[in-house]
């Protein structure tokens, strides 16, 4: 590649074709204030803040400005500080302060300038005092009084494939919002267009709708969009349990990002202060939701050999990902039979949790409160999703629940009682939130185990943070299971979850057994392999990102593409890039936190799910080889989902 | 050959696109054609927004068979398939019949398009792109031009309407270096001629039979962005576009002054925050000071510079041409 010369205050600088001012500047570690500009978006430069000098042009745009040759650029002159401080002002004009009740008050980018600008917040009088709050479903809020209508929503959400947004409006009028008319605020201005000119999609709002995937929330500078917060009245519990046992679990892949809300490096793997941290915050036991992913991939990876051994329709594609599951029950409902049942991690670990945990402590369900530490803000809607409410009724009736049914006798009482398996989830910004609020500094605490008996956990669990983990982590199981399959003509032993010990040796050269599935694994958006599993050959594909998932369920019902199993988490990178996880994310910080997720994989003993001895205690004990009680805990349905949209809060 | 020589004779004519910019036509042809293998296409742009400028109806009324030759001669010379006539809604309704049936008897493979509003911003080059692919109608961030990312992102010659006329006549051999000035304002029917390019202000006036007087100011260069000079200043050439508008000098300040600030306040796309902002509060600002509140001087010269110097496109970089040059020019402050 060609490499430019060029300086920056007298300093000489090197940079690659088609490099612009800002890339260089933030490469080598210089500073220049920006807001708009994503590396995961086009450069749309419209905050104007990024004011650099360049000799001979004037003041220009540092994101838009590509670098030429012998470019001489001044990144301070006194011209760019007046300038930029003049239009950091405005930005502060648009953007309502609500500083006490913002997750982002912590590291807050335009606080930060304002700081080092030596800005009058004040100087012009608020605009978007009267804007409106939206909330989307049960898990995404938009302030619009805090936007600076960057648009960086609008567009990662047309990625996305969802176009909830829209810019409606002109001028100083100009308004960022859900699509459709909203409380008093008229509709998009109308773009009387020729036919054919436009995707007529486009104007039938009731066609689009949120799926909750938190993209929006991720992108925007300002912390207008956030999940909808539930760290409020956990921290209310935590204060006064009313008689409440807290237990709180963590996602795959938020000890590898969390530690970023307190300084530590892009992929610091946390596990252990994140164990001590939740103890710290008054929580009575703390989980590790990988052992719910094995969960997943144990029920998950029979469903594959089982599509297959009976030649059933394909491809099947996972389910774990709430996002992407609204994204189909929404905008593809023809596929909706081809999503796996078996339950998200945490919806695993939730009913288990409720059940087998609450009788193991002698507690009443009701008396126990699941909270989720999820990177995901589509998971707040996951847990009010009635396939995810327990039956009190019916698990007295018939699970194996000896000390509940001392505790509740009276069954007809409980007939029809339903609770939520999971009752709140926070997101990794609330939990550090919380954390900060507390006063406790995770990476200064000693790290410490998370609680036995759920707390072990394969390497195939951890790895489902990343876009390819749950996949590889069915193929690794699916390669056990075709093979007990083809020794024992069945596969009873698994679900009674028999360690069912194979005569064929496992990992003979000859039989090529394989843990590490490589090819499915990176940042692509879409990844295409054929591999061999216990003999089988499988088409697979991962996808991330929902642009991409609509892109091959275009092809598949064009009849362009055909496979048996496939992956889809739609944030970009999987969990790890999730709407939940710290600001900023983008590429190289999601491969970085992908990275070290691989990691733990690769140090623990067990890497399969169907390895894992608390995992197969609870079948064997628990579950006792009974379909009907498999079914109940770990499956959901899915149905045909109509548009949802937006509320005024 | 033919096609050779046209390019030829544009380049050695000197041609000046008719647009605002002051770019040479056979630079722009050349860029366009530089891009190997793409479909292109060319933009008529008849968007005629800014007021005091009308010369493209009065074209238009004259001359449409010669506006529609030169852009198929350009088509030709670029190799596109296919051009447009982005005509603002008002002419739309008024020439369509007219140019269709020249398109129809030529058998052009030109097609006119609407533009949706008639707006101001939607007259730029790239906010004429946008509104024909459906998008918003407002600038895109340039580069990349659109001589090689145009209408759905393939190489597209954008000329005003007045540019084909001139091609065309140059094609012709008869092109005499003349373009044309529109003169309006006080006391003043509307008023277009066509005259030598070089011209000074006080030239034209001369042509438009119009005497120069401590009595009046001149906005120079277009209603909307156009500099305003005193009686004394106008011995220079044009810049932007050819057009004057006569005010009396006892007009009131008030009445001038929010005039153009409520004008930028309602045309800015609303895309950048300088413009998006500053012109609303600047607005503000002179309304409250006009109301008989206290100017902040201060915020005053911030916002100017600011739309002057940090805004994404020409309209918000020039929306204080007219009320700085008119205090400095007019009020001498
Ligand atoms: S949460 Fe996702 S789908 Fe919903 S508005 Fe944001 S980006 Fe779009
Ligand atoms: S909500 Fe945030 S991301 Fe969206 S336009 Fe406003 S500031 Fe930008
Ligand atoms: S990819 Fe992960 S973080 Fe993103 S929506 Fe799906 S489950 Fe949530
Ligand atoms: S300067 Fe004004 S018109 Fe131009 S892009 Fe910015 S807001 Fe739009
Ligand atoms: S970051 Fe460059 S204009 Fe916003």
């Amino acid at each position: 590649m060609k490499k430019i010369k060029f300086y920056i205050n007298n300093k000489e600088y090197t940079a690659l074709e088609n490099d612009s001012v800002l890339d260089v500047a933030l490469r080598e570690g210089l500073n220049v204030p920006h807001l708009c500009k994503h590396p995961d978006l086009a450069i749309k430069g419209n905050c104007r803040l990024c004011l650099v000098q360049v000799e001979n042009k004037g003041v220009v745009t540092a994101c838009s400005t590509v670098v030429e040759k012998g470019m001489q650029i001044f990144l301070e002159t006194e011209e760019v500080k007046s300038l930029r401080k003049t239009n950091l002002e405005l930005i502060f004009s648009e953007h309502q302060e609500k500083c006490a009740t913002c997750l982002y008050q912590d590291n807050c980018q335009i606080l930060k300038y304002a700081a080092e600008f030596g800005i009058k917040i004040s100087r012009f009088e608020d605009r978007k005092k009267h804007y409106s709050t939206w909330q989307f479903g049960d898990s995404i809020r938009f302030d619009s009084s805090k936007c600076i209508d960057c648009r960086n929503c609008v567009e990662v959400c047309d990625k996305q494939a969802c176009s909830f947004y829209e810019i409606a409006e002109r001028g100083v009028e100009t308004i960022i919002k859900p699509k459709g008319e909203v409380g008093g605020i008229t509709s998009p201005h109308p773009l009387l267009l020729k036919e054919g000119s436009l995707d007529l999609l486009k104007n039938d709002v009731d066609k689009f709708d949120c799926t909750y995937c938190g993209q929006c929330v991720t992108h925007c500078p300002v912390g207008a969009i956030s999940g909808v917060s539930h760290w409020e009245e956990v921290e209310k519990l935590l204060k006064d349990r009313a008689g409440k046992i807290l237990v709180v679990e963590i996602a795959p892949s938020i000890r590898v990002s969390i530690g970023e809300e307190f300084n530590e490096p892009y992929g610091k793997i946390v596990t252990g202060q994140l164990a001590a941290s939740m103890k710290a915050l008054g929580f009575d036991y703390a989980f590790d939701v990988n052992l719910g992913a094995d969960f997943t991939t144990y029920e998950e990876a029979q469903e594959v050999v089982e599509m297959v051994l009976n030649n059933k329709s394909r491809p099947l594609f996972t389910s774990c990902c709430p996002a992407w599951v609204k994204f189909v029950e929404f905008y593809y409902p023809e596929f909706i039979a081809h999503l796996t049942s078996a339950n998200s991690p945490h919806m695993c670990s939730g009913p288990i949790i409720k059940t087998y945990f609450a009788d193991y402590l002698k507690k009443d369900p009701r008396d126990i409160v699941v909270v989720s530490i999820m990177p995901c803000t589509s998971k707040k809607h996951e847990i009010n999703l009635e396939t995810h409410t327990i039956d009190l009724g019916w698990c007295l009736e018939r699970l194996d629940l000896p000390n509940i049914k001392n505790i509740c006798p009276d069954r007809k009482q409980l007939q029809g009682v339903k609770i939520k398996a999971v009752d709140y989830v926070l997101t990794t910004r609330e939990y550090a939130h919380l954390l900060h609020k507390h006063k406790i500094d995770l990476s200064k605490l000693k790290a410490e185990k998370l609680d036995k008996p759920l707390g072990v956990y394969s390497g195939a669990g951890a790895i489902y943070g990343a876009t390819g983990g749950v996949m590889e982590s069915a193929l690794r199981s699916a390669d056990y299971f075709f093979r007990v399959w083809d020794e024992t003509d069945s596969l009873k032993s698994v679900v009674k979850g028999e360690n069912y010990k194979l005569k064929k040796k496992r990992f003979s050269k000859l039989l090529q057994s394989r843990i590490e599935f490589k090819e499915v694994r990176g940042q692509n958006g879409i990844k295409e392999a054929r591999v061999k599993v216990g003999g089988r050959k499988l088409n697979v594909a991962v996808v991330n990102g929902l642009g991409n998932a609509k892109k091959i369920l275009d092809d598949l019902k064009a009849g362009k593409v055909k496979y048996d199993y496939v992956e889809v988490m739609a944030c970009p990178g999987g969990c790890i890039g999730g709407g939940g996880q710290p600001i900023p994310t983008n590429s190289k910080i999601r491969a970085q936190r992908a990275n070290a997720v691989y990691e733990i994989d690769k140090n623990l003993a067990i890497r399969t799910a169907h390895e894992n001895p608390s995992l197969l205690e609870v079948y064997n004990k628990y579950f006792k080889g009974d379909k009907e009680i498999i079914e109940k805990v770990l499956h959901s349905k899915f149905k045909v989902k109509q548009k949802t949209g937006y509320t005024i809060v | 050959m033919f096609r050779q020589s046209l390019l030829k004779k544009i380049k050695k004519s000197g041609l000046i696109g008719r647009g605002c910019n002051n770019f040479l036509v056979a630079e722009k042809w050349e860029m366009v054609k530089r891009v190997k293998g793409a479909e292109k296409f060319v933009v008529c742009n008849i968007s005629e927004s800014e007021p005091g400028i009308f010369k493209d109806k009065y074209i238009l009324e004259k001359w449409p068979q010669l506006v529609l030759d030169g852009i198929n001669l350009a088509m030709h010379e670029i190799k596109a398939k296919k051009g447009f006539v982005y005509l603002n809604p008002l002419y739309y309704g008024e020439f369509q019949a007219s140019l269709e049936q020249i398109i129809l008897k030529n058998n052009y493979s030109i097609e006119l398009f609407e533009k949706p509003l008639h707006d101001y911003v939607g007259g730029e080059e790239t906010a004429v792109l946008n509104s024909m692919q459906g998008l918003r109608v407002e600038p895109r961030l340039k580069p990349p031009y659109p001589t090689k990312v145009g209408f759905y992102g393939a190489p597209t010659l954008i000329h005003n309407c007045e540019t084909f006329y001139a091609v065309s006549l140059t094609n012709s051999g008869v092109y005499k270096n003349t373009r044309f000035y529109c003169l309006s304002g006080v006391d003043r029917a509307n008023d277009v001629k066509e005259l030598a390019t070089d011209l000074t202000v006080r030239a034209v006036l001369q042509e438009f039979d119009h005497t120069p007087s401590v009595d009046f100011f001149y906005q120079v260069g277009g209603g909307a962005a156009g500099f305003c000079y005193n009686y004394k200043q106008l011995n220079r050439k044009f810049e932007g576009s050819p057009a004057i508008i006569i005010y009396k000098n006892n007009d009131s300040e008030q009445a001038i002054v929010m005039k153009w600030l409520d004008f930028f306040r309602k045309e800015s796309c609303g895309q950048c925050v300088p413009c998006r902002e500053g012109t609303f509060r600047l607005r503000n600002l002179m309304y409250t000071y006009y109301q008989g509140g206290k100017l902040d001087k201060k915020a005053f010269d911030d916002l100017i510079l600011s739309l002057q110097k940090t805004s994404l496109c020409a309209l918000g970089r020039t929306a204080t041409n007219a009320v700085v040059s008119y205090f400095k020019n007019v009020k001498g402050i």
